[in-house]
């Protein structure tokens, strides 16, 4: 049960570690209100050439 | 191995504790009732994201004309002073809705898709990647707005974020043809998306099929099926499609999120065939034989050959505890809009091996307790297989309360 109980607990610890990561990140979505991604390179000529994604 | 009649039950087939005294349970369980509804309420009212600003923001320099008067998507603007068009569209991702703006220049030989920008998705971070790896973007600069954007057509899809990359698809298409029609006056040449129903939905069909046999038969064939559905649910519905139900998918039927049976047949293949086997046979048909993590889990188990137990006191508690881990992912989910923000499990990442941050934790651990306890991620954290349990067990209640009331009368 020692052994059951300590792998439940660290990943209890884990869980909620996730939560406080997406809780930072829901926090950073609202007041920027940006979550803009150029998909792919600009193929237009007077733009320069950008092909890899740019991440929010 | 897939057989959950060898194995201990999942936490939501034990019978809760009984309460004494002042009824805190039930207040409690009130309490969380009514804050998931006002999280809901406020992520409902706070998620009207501004997507004219957003675009505002992505292209500096421009000015933008709002050239439609639609109070919802999609919104058309001009580009002053260049033959741009700039529309906002929507499609159908997994997790909900994506939006993308989408920017159409005219050319000599009609118009091309100058700009693509991603506004607003719901998709697990794992299948983003799963796209940016995959150069799945790359593949639109410089289209044609004629084009068909029709993925399997003229839009190459990604394994293991198939679903993703048609929501995607369907959004540039929706921009792009609006744009071609409506400012470049261009005739629509393009082909209509028809029913995607193809080998991959042949094959989850054939899956359930699969595990039906599986479950009613104790022959030779109902173990080589038994066998196939182990061997498909790993490969097909983890490695091949990732489409293992998590809580993002439950949580994304409560907002609405419910994509097109035209687009996504595999969806409704899924959901259809996992409640109608609650519904119609009583079974959790997902947990005893489909989940693709099960299967990953009895592998480690056999590797390690060790079983350490569970007793009943810890196993209801843990039934508890996943129950207070959903309410917390559901709450994250909810004030968000985003389901793939409160959808703590491992099985996106484990089979595209694509995650973020603490996930490269979660993932090891889960397989760590596997090869101690069995089923450990399913007994004792798994919100799916605790809800659809649940389901079963309302079913069974129903149907003694129909047959109480059946004898009753006679």
């Amino acid at each position: 049960m020692k052994v059951t109980w300590t792998l439940s607990l660290a990943m209890l610890l884990l869980v909620f570690g996730f939560f406080y990561q997406s809780f930072q990140e829901m926090l950073q979505i609202a007041p920027v209100q940006v979550a803009v991604e150029r998909l792919s390179g600009p193929a237009t000529p007077d733009e320069p050439e950008n092909d890899e994604p740019e991440n929010q | 191995m897939s057989d959950l009649g060898d194995s201990p039950p999942p936490a939501g087939e034990l019978p809760a504790e009984a309460s004494k005294g002042f009824p805190w349970r039930g207040v409690l369980e009130g309490v969380a009732w009514a804050l998931l509804v006002a999280a809901f309420i406020i992520g409902q009212i706070a998620a009207k994201p501004d997507y004219e600003s957003m675009l505002k923001q992505a292209l500096p320099g421009e000015t933008l004309v709002r050239s439609d008067a639609n109070s919802s998507l999609p919104f058309v603007f001009r580009i002053e002073g260049k033959d741009d068009v700039v529309i906002i569209a929507n499609g159908e991702g997994y997790g909900g809705p994506l939006v993308v703006g989408v920017r159409a220049r005219r050319t000599e030989d009609g118009g091309r898709l100058a700009e693509a920008m991603m506004l607003s998705h719901k998709e697990s971070p794992a299948f983003m990647e799963r796209l940016h790896r995959g150069n799945f973007f790359r593949q639109f600069g410089g289209k044609n707005v004629t084009d068909n954007f029709i993925v399997g057509d003229d839009v190459d899809s990604v394994s293991g974020a198939t679903v993703s990359a048609r929501g995607l698809t369907s959004a540039m298409r929706n921009a792009v043809h609006l744009g071609a029609v409506n400012h470049l006056k261009l005739e629509p040449s393009w082909k209509k998306p028809g029913w995607i129903f193809g080998v991959n939905e042949a094959v989850l069909v054939l899956l359930f099929v699969l595990a039906f046999i599986a479950g009613y038969r104790k022959d030779k064939i109902g173990k080589y099926a038994g066998l196939s559905v182990t061997v498909g649910a790993l490969v097909f519905i983890g490695f091949h499609a990732n489409a293992s139900l998590s809580l993002a998918n439950i949580a994304g039927i409560f907002m609405g999120y419910i994509p097109s049976l035209r687009q996504h047949p595999m969806w409704w293949i899924m959901m259809i065939g996992v409640l109608g086997s609650i519904v119609a046979m009583g079974r959790n048909i997902y947990c005893q034989r489909l989940c693709p993590f099960m299967v990953v889990q009895d592998l480690a188990q056999k590797i390690s050959g060790v079983k350490l137990k569970i007793d009943s006191r810890f196993q209801r508690r843990a039934r508890t505890l996943i129950f207070s881990l959903s309410w917390v992912a559901l709450m994250l989910i909810f004030l968000t809009a985003h389901p793939a923000l409160g959808s703590y499990e491992p099985f996106a990442m484990m089979f595209s091996l694509e995650g973020l941050g603490i996930q490269w934790y979660i993932l090891p651990a889960s397989l760590l307790g596997s090869l101690f306890v069995p089923r450990f991620w399913c007994r004792l954290f798994c919100p799916v297989g605790l809800y659809l349990n649940e389901i079963v067990r309302l079913r069974r209640k129903i149907r003694t309360a129909f047959s109480r009331r059946a004898s009753g009368g006679n």
